[in-house]
């Protein structure tokens, strides 16, 4: 049985725009309910160390219904990888594997720029966050950070 | 005063640092130091030109200090600005912390850590980060003298070959 027989919607993965950020923004405010739009865009028009370089949106029927943001980082050690800052999916086109479309995406992209890994930065008391990207084939390592505020 | 001492000046990194860098790295590598199996910690053997320079050293978002003794690179932090975390926060954060042996126990690490500090807080940057492998004791409690907290923050990584 195909996937439109079975009534999932057909996704497409592609780079990030400049011309997403506001579908970006608006996935994010209806996760989160939180409106923190200067941040985001600072990062994804501001070119702030080529985040459109890693970063992609997921689309269903032409419309944007996720995005990962990413960026090329050192976490730990002098190796570059590639790093995502946030991954998101419409609440309502979540359950249908559109994280798992993506992140297998962003690794190919990974693979295709000679980056080795992919790191995210969780908070361990996101357990809902941490499940997902352990389902998503991601594993705790050594690194752990310490933080002093100024 | 031994040859080895001298007055420490601190200034910020930049790519004409990147062969002196290289040479502490070196250096330092193959220092022996108790209790640590070097073959464990992720500090790889070999670290190159190329990748120091691409991190652009003395660039925006670099963070980096060298400590000089009589005019030689003998120390250097490498730190960068990073948008990392969900939520999004802006950070310093330390890659690396490496004196000579022959220049340790002269308190430049913990000058080198204090500039970095003072430079963050004079461009408002609030939090600093040192991302440290959890199996390296000397290195955690060197941070947790310094004023440094183990955060909630945890990594995770997914390898992206094949």
């Amino acid at each position: 049985m195909t996937n439109l027989e079975r009534g999932e919607p057909k996704v497409r993965i592609r780079p990030m725009e400049h011309e997403d950020v506001d579908s970006v923004l608006a996935i994010d405010r209806k996760i989160t309910g939180v409106r923190r739009a200067v941040t985001y865009t600072e990062l994804i028009t501001g070119d702030l160390g080529g985040v459109l370089a890693l970063s992609i949106v997921a689309e269903v029927d032409g419309t944007v219904q996720g995005f990962i943001l990413a960026r090329r980082a050192y976490i730990g050690e002098p190796t570059e990888v590639g790093l995502i800052q946030m991954l998101g999916v419409d609440p309502d086109y979540q359950r249908q594997g559109i994280a798992t479309k993506m992140v297998d995406a962003f690794l190919d992209t990974c693979r295709s720029k000679n980056l080795s890994a992919v790191r995210i930065v969780i908070n361990e008391r996101d357990s809902q966050l941490e499940g997902l990207f352990k389902h998503l084939g991601f594993r705790r390592g050594e690194f752990i950070d310490y933080t002093k505020t100024l | 005063m031994s040859a080895k001492e001298g007055k420490v000046n601190l200034r910020r990194m930049t790519r004409g640092d990147i062969d002196a860098v290289l040479a502490i790295y070196k250096k330092i590598r193959e220092e022996k130091l108790p209790g640590i199996k070097r073959s464990r910690l992720s500090y790889r053997s070999v670290m190159t030109y190329e990748e120091v320079a691409s991190t652009d050293p003395g660039g925006p978002l670099d963070l980096s200090f060298v400590a000089e003794v009589n005019g030689q690179a003998v120390g250097f932090i490498w730190s960068r600005l990073a948008y990392v975390g969900i939520p999004i926060d802006e950070v310093g954060i330390i890659h690396m912390l490496i004196v000579d042996p022959d220049y340790q126990r002269q308190r430049i690490a913990g000058k080198l850590v204090n500039a970095l500090l003072e430079h963050c807080n004079s461009i408002g940057i609030k939090t600093v980060r040192a991302v440290v492998d959890e199996r390296h004791w000397e290195l955690k409690n060197y941070f947790q003298g310094l004023g440094f907290r183990r955060s909630e923050l945890v990594i995770y990584t997914r390898t992206s070959k094949g």
